[in-house]
């Protein structure tokens, strides 16, 4: 929608910009060297008055990138709705210690633990709501599965079959080769292509892991609240929810159409503002 | 290797990373040279591809003092309290940047380092600080009206009789956007006079060239690193015409290109040969 020169997602970022304003921020490492942690605390902006501390799991990779700007505005929105945030990079990932492709499924499901203990310790609470997208949803319902003080879990977008996600990052990766103006075919076939997916690296270990993944497998335990949120109706939605209603009476179900930021170009500026509306709704009001 | 946050500007607004060499600081000299990188638009401080936290270790290994961060409302970065235009306060938070590097560590030379914008905003901080030593310019980026000119005068003749060209856009892979981008700007070009564009264009290769030459008098070194392919390395000839070839044989200036690049080094070998270029050309006397 265009209000005189300025599109309504403009209007609506500099709301959003000028709420952030107010917000403050404190960046630290945390965790063991070599294997520190790069995080991000917001403080709750109003009279704390929660029971429970909200971790942000981001996704893997390129889709890490596009959804930063995403996750930001989610932690100051929630961080103004009183809860404590942190938001945090896994080993090998953005500033965390670390190459990429010295990361494996099983490390970042660790430091999503190393997270959650670190929130336990800045702001005294002891329970914890995870909520990830896409891989972070994954891996934070892998997290879930082993830690006590889980009070609920968002997956936003999650990754539940990974052979299917494996296929899309083949299929974005080859989109990126076909774009590149004036690059003759025989010459991306031979720079070994298949080991890397938009600029990070893909190892034999790391899609081994991948494909193990199918969250059928998973299970939660049932006072845990639950939030599927998806971005779009298709069958692998079906599935998910079905799979979940079944095992776990006390999940809620919400697919909302929004940016689908993790595949956008950053300069495009998308805020999935309706998608972080509902979500800082959900975790104020359920809980 | 120290790696840590850091936090500046008046009202610490401003989320840096600061990597440094412990082992270096009392031999080398390197660790009196400041480096730093600039956005890449709106790409937080770990740069496309996680490229900025690469380039940082590894230039931080040669000994120099690397700091990545956010400028006002990219990134950890909160928005600026005043209204003051994105082009001044680019030179502003750079120079807090520099203040505080200068302050806290002792340094009073850099470079300044960026991808895209984070290029542009490196070569005109380097046109009014004194501090700013050396620039490596990747891609940089032409003001928008420059590029839409630019973008009808390039030539689309060869592209036209390429057959894989046609192949992939019957098949439906063909990037549509910017061919539509050119045929619109093929239609503008028909209705708008001559003289407009023209003049507009040699307006701003005088600027650009008279730029260059200010860097020159100011000592001010610069490597400039095109992707082979990239849209932004052929503006960049044809803004700067006859220049081009007295450029790349001027001592001061380096002009380097890698294949089979995109516009943000997005395949992992172009980042290596990305890496190994400036670091070999920052090390280069000091």
């Amino acid at each position: 929608m265009v209000l005189g020169m300025f599109t309504m997602e403009d209007k609506l970022e500099t709301q959003m910009d000028n709420i952030a304003f107010r917000n403050q921020t404190d960046p630290f490492y945390f965790g063991e060297s070599p294997q520190k942690l790069y995080g991000c605390y917001h403080l709750p902006q109003k009279l704390h008055d929660k029971t429970f501390a909200i971790v942000l799991c981001y996704p893997i990779g390129q889709e890490y990138i596009r959804s930063h700007r995403a996750f930001y505005q989610l932690a100051i929105h929630l961080s103004l709705a009183g809860f404590h945030i942190l938001r945090f990079d896994y080993f090998g990932c953005g500033d965390s210690e670390g190459d990429y492709e010295d990361g494996s499924l099983l490390q970042w499901t660790n430091d999503i633990q190393t997270a959650i203990a670190e929130m336990q310790k800045r702001s005294g609470l002891t329970d914890v709501c995870l909520i990830g997208l896409r891989m972070g949803a994954t891996l934070a319902l892998q997290a879930a599965a082993d830690c006590p003080h889980i009070e609920s879990i968002i997956l936003w977008e999650p990754v539940f079959d990974g052979k299917r996600y494996l296929k899309e990052l083949a299929k974005s990766q080859q989109d990126f080769l076909n774009q590149m103006s004036g690059r003759k075919e025989r010459e991306i076939a031979g720079s070994g292509i298949s080991n890397e997916i938009l600029g990070f690296p893909m190892t034999p270990k790391l899609k081994q892991d991948l494909e193990m993944i199918h969250l059928d497998h998973l299970k939660l335990r049932s006072d845990v609240g639950l939030l599927i949120l998806r971005n779009r109706k298709d069958s692998d939605c079906f599935n998910v929810t079905s799979h979940f209603k079944k095992s776990h009476p006390r999940a809620d179900f919400q697919v909302i159409a929004d940016h689908i930021v993790w595949t956008e170009d950053l300069y495009k500026r998308l805020i999935p503002l309706k998608v972080i509306s509902y979500l800082v709704k959900w975790v104020d009001r359920v809980r | 290797m120290k790696e840590y946050t850091v936090l500046f500007n008046k009202d610490r607004s401003l989320v840096g990373i600061l990597n440094e060499n412990l082992k270096a600081v009392v031999p080398g000299e390197n660790s009196l040279i400041g480096v730093l990188l600039l956005n890449s638009g709106l790409i937080h401080h770990i740069g496309p591809n996680r490229i900025y936290v690469k380039i940082a270790r590894r230039l931080a290994a040669l000994g120099f003092v690397v700091l990545r961060f956010d400028l006002s409302g990219i990134g950890d970065s909160g928005p600026r309290k005043d209204k003051m235009p994105f082009a001044e306060s680019v030179i502003d938070e750079v120079r807090q940047a520099m203040d505080y590097l200068e302050h806290f560590k002792g340094i009073k030379q850099f470079i300044c380092v960026g991808v895209c914008s984070g290029a542009t905003a490196s070569a005109q901080i380097s046109a009014v600080d004194h501090r700013a030593k050396k620039a490596v310019l990747i891609n940089p980026e032409l003001p928008r009206r420059i590029q839409i000119e630019l973008m009808s005068h390039i030539s689309y003749h060869k592209k036209l009789f390429d057959l894989r060209r046609w192949r992939h856009f019957l098949f439906l892979r063909s990037n549509y956007r910017e061919i539509f981008q050119v045929i619109g700007m093929m239609i503008i070009r028909k209705i708008r006079p001559i003289y407009v564009r023209n003049s507009q264009l040699s307006e701003f290769t005088t600027e650009t060239v008279k730029f260059l030459r200010s860097l020159r008098t100011r000592g001010v070194r610069l490597l400039m690193v095109f992707s082979e392919d990239d849209t932004e390395h052929r503006y960049f000839q044809k803004i700067i015409g006859d220049e081009y070839g007295m450029i790349q044989n001027d001592e001061f200036f380096a002009i380097e290109k890698i294949g089979n690049a995109d516009h943000l080094f997005t395949p992992l070998a172009c980042q290596e040969e990305l890496l190994n270029l400036i670091s070999k050309w920052v090390a280069e006397d000091g």
